[in-house]
């Protein structure tokens, strides 16, 4: 589904990414963890074209065709099947709940030849991630846990194949972090391929089949949560060596 | 070659006069992250006060002088910051935009009344009678005050801002101020201060300039927008690329002036400093997709479709019987507040929803009248006043559609202003007149005023139903969503550029149909009616009027065009308009949303009070 | 050194938050001099919220914010810096544009060192600083950069020092040197809080540790004491 290639990213003299690659297969959920500051969020925007890499590149596709997305722009990588949330929450503030999920089933409307009700999309997606009742609510009235379910929901109405979902559980209480679980993994059956940057560590163990570690811009483990979760390497990096 | 080195001269200084200007620029927007479009008038203001002072009242040169730049600007600067501007920090571009938009009204108004234009007011050149020849070249005292002073104040800013622990802090504060209120520093207190020293650099360009020409209120206000174009050639940031375009600016124009035919002079000249602002608004970086933030704009409720055409025909309605009341003076000034409302709902569309801020609508309006009076009116000549303004809009819009906020504003005041100078001049004459026909309609006498100004009514209703049902649609929604979080709208497949375009083509087409009606109002329209100034008047009603609402439109198009109407019948009044509209441009920091807004407020709190009133019946009725 | 009246910073049922948002639900928190105390918990637990508050950036709604005993709720930042808080905030706190010279002068805003003391006690403790005093901050490494945001501690001489996760996403080496500093600094009289992410980093240079979690404070005890809990609060069930 996407793979990504040697990427590199510079802000003045600090390295953000150094030489990261990293793929993601079909309807498969992959986790991305590290430390703050490591880049897993530079990452996203670099797969979802905000941020401009110094090399590298990304690409998206399955089987034998794949196409280089690297020069193109967010919206037209939208369109081949990208989707995301952020970490520092993008909804649109001046719009209610359904409104923002309604805004991206139009918008997917405008250049894909499905022609499902966008009303009905919206109100699907925010029933699927539990939002329903609270759709005629401004979003600048909820709280930033269920504003991350806001903008999972406005993802999922563009009907990515991929998702990139940049912390979509701080913010959540334990059982609502629980059915956030359930649901990404509801979606990976329906065919969907996941990324998940998330720093609630049991929820990526639960749900993930594979896991890369990002440190200092750099991937320093990848495998089954089992072999991340034992490698030496990782520890390190996750709880800080005694430095003094 | 003296030709040359004497034209270079005169440009130089000149260029000087506008370095000194933009640098002044320069230090408020990045200090304060406010554009100061009321720059020249400060130093329109400061200019006049001089003349005050040393000729009126015949203070002697030097005292005046230091009083005006060193005491007097300074602290006008200092109480603009902590009046207008620190209310306003983090508020939207558009809000910031106009408010010192309004600054600019409301100064122009002050150097009217105090300063009337009925009488000429020179100023003596400094040193007058003493020059100096350096080989064959006559340089006066006055030319080598302007030059010697620039190169002190350049001199001295560089030492300030790299040097002194108050200039290294203000380029902090610029920085983060977070960071620099934790290191001990006061961002409000450097903020301030940058206005002040931007207002006595403001207030030395004016009073080095008017010697060179007659003391102008509009002029003077209007040639330190050269300024502007030098303060973009350093992208609003770079001090030296600052001085070197306003050199640039005023050297090249002194040698087309020299050497160029009349033609060229005529139509060229006045235009090409915002020609090169404009190029250099276009070489700008393009902007990273700007991220959102978490505060929304509280938008008035949209009114559903069944509630607007309620209300369209009721104000028809209103307006027909209204009509028959009034005198024919009245009805040409109402049907002008009537048109100014239709062309204001291009700016609810454009800047409201859409939150880009233009300041050249009325030079769509001019290009719709004009396509209607060179057509000859009749169904094409409508369809021309639409497609016209939408093609000149597209076009504007295809350059000028990865620019944001405060370099779009500028991008389309340069746009304004060239057209002004070229266009508009050249193609209905110097003060000169075309005329438009109104429009023909079957069973209706467009001819009658009366009817006309109920045609107006009509197509003010359509207009603000149509606006507020594309709000409820799928466009309406993009607009906003794309408006709240670019990042967000284009990770979700909306193209910024296409919908921009789109929503820019269709507010030109508005404003091009409410010129062409305009025209037809009056039945005839000159350049004088699509100034840039007042353009920038529009906006700043529209906004005061509330941007999100055709009600607000509305009572801010009425209100303008009524006001001197009141002002006959009270002169004194003459002189608060421009106090109101100070006032109103400080009530903007309290209420962003304008008279439209507290209407829609006002709404809101009465619905409430009506449903719990409802409540407490049932209430009463379940525990009866 | 004699039992001091006063603790440093005293933070009594604290409540503060963004907007309508509240973050910190009622924390008390105490700063002796001389202590270093490690600030813990997971993301989004409302731990660089409470040092925004303690330095001023943030207004608390309730509660009560002591510094060296004097009730000081509503002073804004730069007051309060200058009645000797100094907080580093997270990400590099640094002027990018300005060089590291000038980056300096900012720093000594509160106090009045002479140029030569300046340079004495930054570029003695980081001669690396002293070669790039020339070079625009932005332009340094992510090391240099968090030496050049932690000289500010050396050059105003703080009665409270408010760390907020200063070793994101620098190398062991630079981390260590850092809290060697921190440590010196502590010993010089400093009541240090700490907000670190590298848990085990923070625990062995601390005195006492505190676990927030929710706006919370869960735990608080020796840094022994609270290591047991750590892997619960911080990273579930994981580690």
């Amino acid at each position: 589904m996407l793979r990504v290639e040697d990427v590199e990213v510079r802000f003045g003299g600090v390295q953000a990414l150094k030489g990261v690659s990293l793929e993601v297969p079909d309807a498969a959920l992959v986790g991305l963890i590290g430390p703050n500051g490591a880049g897993k969020t530079t990452l996203f925007n670099v797969i979802t074209g905000l941020e401009k890499p110094n090399r590298g590149s990304v690409r998206l596709g399955a089987g034998d065709t794949w196409v280089d997305v690297t020069s193109l722009p967010p919206h037209q990588r939208a369109r081949r099947g990208l989707g995301r949330t952020f970490q520092r929450i993008e909804v649109f503030s001046s719009l209610t709940v359904h409104e923002n999920v309604l805004a991206a089933a139009e918008a997917r409307r405008s250049w894909s030849r499905d022609d499902a009700s966008p009303a009905q999309t919206a109100s699907e997606m925010l029933e699927r991630v539990g939002l329903r009742h609270l759709e005629h609510e401004r979003v600048d009235m909820l709280s930033t846990g269920l504003l991350r379910l806001v903008e999972v929901a406005r993802a999922l109405a563009s009907r990515p194949r991929l998702l990139l979902l940049d912390e979509p559980g701080s913010g959540l209480d334990s059982t609502e972090s629980e059915a956030l679980g359930d649901l990404l993994v509801e979606l990976v059956q329906d065919g969907r391929s996941i990324l998940l940057v998330e720093h609630d560590v049991e929820l990526v163990m639960r749900v993930c089949h594979e896991i890369h570690v990002l440190d200092f811009g750099q991937v320093i483990a990848h495998g089954t949560p089992d072999e991340v979760q034992r490698d030496p390497a990782v520890q390190a990096a996750y709880l800080g060596t005694s430095a003094a | 070659m003296t030709t040359f080195l004497a034209l270079s001269l005169t440009g130089l200084v000149v260029g000087c006069i506008y370095a000194l200007t933009a640098c002044g620029l320069v230090v408020t927007y990045t200090t304060s992250g406010v554009f100061n479009f009321a720059h020249g008038a400060i130093g329109m203001v400061a200019a006049f006060t001089y003349w005050q002072l040393s000729v009126a009242w015949g203070w002697p040169a030097p005292l005046a002088f230091l009083t005006v730049l060193l005491v007097l600007a300074p602290l006008l600067g200092a109480v603009v910051e902590r009046v207008l501007v620190r209310p306003l920090y983090g508020a939207p571009i558009g809000v910031t935009l106009v408010a010192t938009l309004g600054l600019l009204v409301t100064l122009l108004g002050v150097g009217f009344l105090a300063w009337p234009p009925d009488t000429t007011r020179v100023l003596p050149k400094f040193f007058e009678g003493h020059t100096i020849t350096v080989f064959s070249l006559v340089i006066d005292y006055n030319q080598l005050l302007v030059i010697v002073t620039s190169i002190a104040v350049a001199v001295g800013l560089r030492v300030f801002f790299s040097g002194t622990r108050l200039g290294i802090a203000m380029r902090a504060v610029v920085d983060d101020p977070e960071l620099a209120a934790l290191a001990g520093t006061k961002p409000e207190r450097v903020s301030q201060l940058s206005w002040a020293l931007g207002a006595g650099l403001a207030a030395l360009a004016g009073v080095l300039l008017a010697p060179l020409q007659t003391l102008n209120v509009t002029d003077l206000t209007l040639l330190v927008i050269n300024g502007y174009a030098a303060a973009m050639a350093g992208r609003l940031r770079n001090l030296p690329a600052t001085v070197a375009g306003a050199l640039v600016i005023g050297i090249s124009s002194s040698l087309v002036l020299g050497y160029a035919g009349p033609q060229v002079v005529n139509y060229v000249r006045p235009a090409i400093p915002m020609i090169l602002l404009f190029v250099a608004v276009l070489f700008l970086k393009q902007e990273r997709l700007r991220a959102g933030s978490l505060a929304g704009l509280r938008m008035p409720r949209t009114a559903g479709l069944r509630q607007s055409v309620g209300v369209g025909l009721g104000f028809v309605v209103v307006a027909g019987l209204v009509s028959g009341q009034l005198s024919p003076a009245s009805l040409a000034i109402g049907g002008q507040g009537m048109v100014l409302a239709f062309i204001m709902l291009s700016l609810v569309l454009l800047s409201g929803y859409g939150g880009q801020v233009s300041l050249c609508q009325l030079t769509f309006a001019g290009l719709g009248a004009y396509a209607m009076g060179k057509s000859g009116g009749g169904a094409l000549g409508l369809l021309a006043a639409i497609a016209l303004p939408a093609a000149a809009g597209a076009l504007v819009a295809l350059t000028v559609v990865r620019l944001r906020g405060l370099f779009l504003a500028l991008a389309t005041l340069a746009f304004a202003q060239a057209m002004d100078q070229i266009f508009f001049n050249h193609a209905l004459g110097y003060g000169g007149t075309l005329e438009i026909p109104r429009p023909r309609l079957p069973l209706v006498d467009t001819g009658d005023d009366r009817a006309y100004f109920v045609l107006l009514a009509v197509v003010f209703a359509l207009g603000a139903i149509g606006l507020l049902t594309l709000r409820r649609r799928a466009f309406g929604r993009r607009l906003i969503a794309l408006n709240d979080s670019p990042a967000a709208s284009a990770t979700m497949g909306v193209s910024p550029v296409m919908t921009r375009l789109l929503v820019f083509t269709l507010a030109s087409a508005v404003a091009g149909l409410g010129g062409a009606l305009l025209g037809g109002l009056h039945g005839s329209v000159s350049p004088n009616d699509f100034l840039l100034l007042n353009s920038c008047v529009l906006l700043l009603l529209a906004t005061l009027g509330g941007l999100y609402t055709p009600t607000g439109a509305f009572l801010a198009a009425m209100s303008y065009a009524f006001f001197p109407e009141l002002q006959k019948l009270v002169p004194e009044l003459g002189q608060v308009q421009f106090l109101l509209t100070g006032l109103g441009v400080l009530a903007l920091g309290r209420n962003r949303y304008g008279i439209g807004g507290q209407i829609a407020d006002a709404g809101e709190r009465l619905r409430s009070l009506r449903v719990h009133q409802v409540d407490r019946v049932e209430v009463a009725r379940a525990a009866g | 050194m004699t039992t001091p009246a006063h603790d440093a910073l005293e933070l009594i049922g604290l409540r503060a938050g963004y907007g309508s948002i509240e973050v910190l639900h009622g924390v008390s928190l105490r700063v002796p001099p001389a202590t270093v105390v490690a600030l813990l918990g997971p993301n989004g637990a409302g731990k660089s919220t409470l040092l925004k508050v303690a330095s001023g950036t943030i207004t608390p709604k309730d509660g009560c914010l002591h510094v060296g005993g004097v009730h000081v709720n509503g002073a804004d930042a730069a007051a309060l810096a200058r009645a000797g808080i100094c907080r580093i905030p997270e990400g590099r706190g640094i002027f990018p544009n300005l060089t590291v010279a000038e980056n300096l002068r900012m720093w000594t805003g509160v106090g009045d060192l002479k140029p030569a003391e300046v340079a004495e006690r930054t570029y003695g403790r980081f001669p690396r600083l002293g070669e790039r005093r020339k070079q625009v901050a932005g332009t340094l490494s992510g090391g240099e950069q968090q030496m050049l945001a932690m000289s500010r501690a050396l050059l105003v001489d703080p009665a409270v020092l408010l760390l907020d996760e200063i070793s994101m996403g620098l190398a062991p080496l630079i981390v260590a040197e850092l809290y060697e500093l921190v440590g010196s600094l502590a010993q010089q009289g400093i009541a240090i809080l700490l907000v670190e992410q590298f848990a085990q980093t923070a625990l062995a240079v601390a005195d006492h540790a505190v676990i927030l979690s929710h706006g919370r404070v869960t735990r608080t005890g020796t840094p022994a004491e609270v290591e047991e809990h750590l892997s619960a609060a911080y990273l579930g069930g994981a580690a």
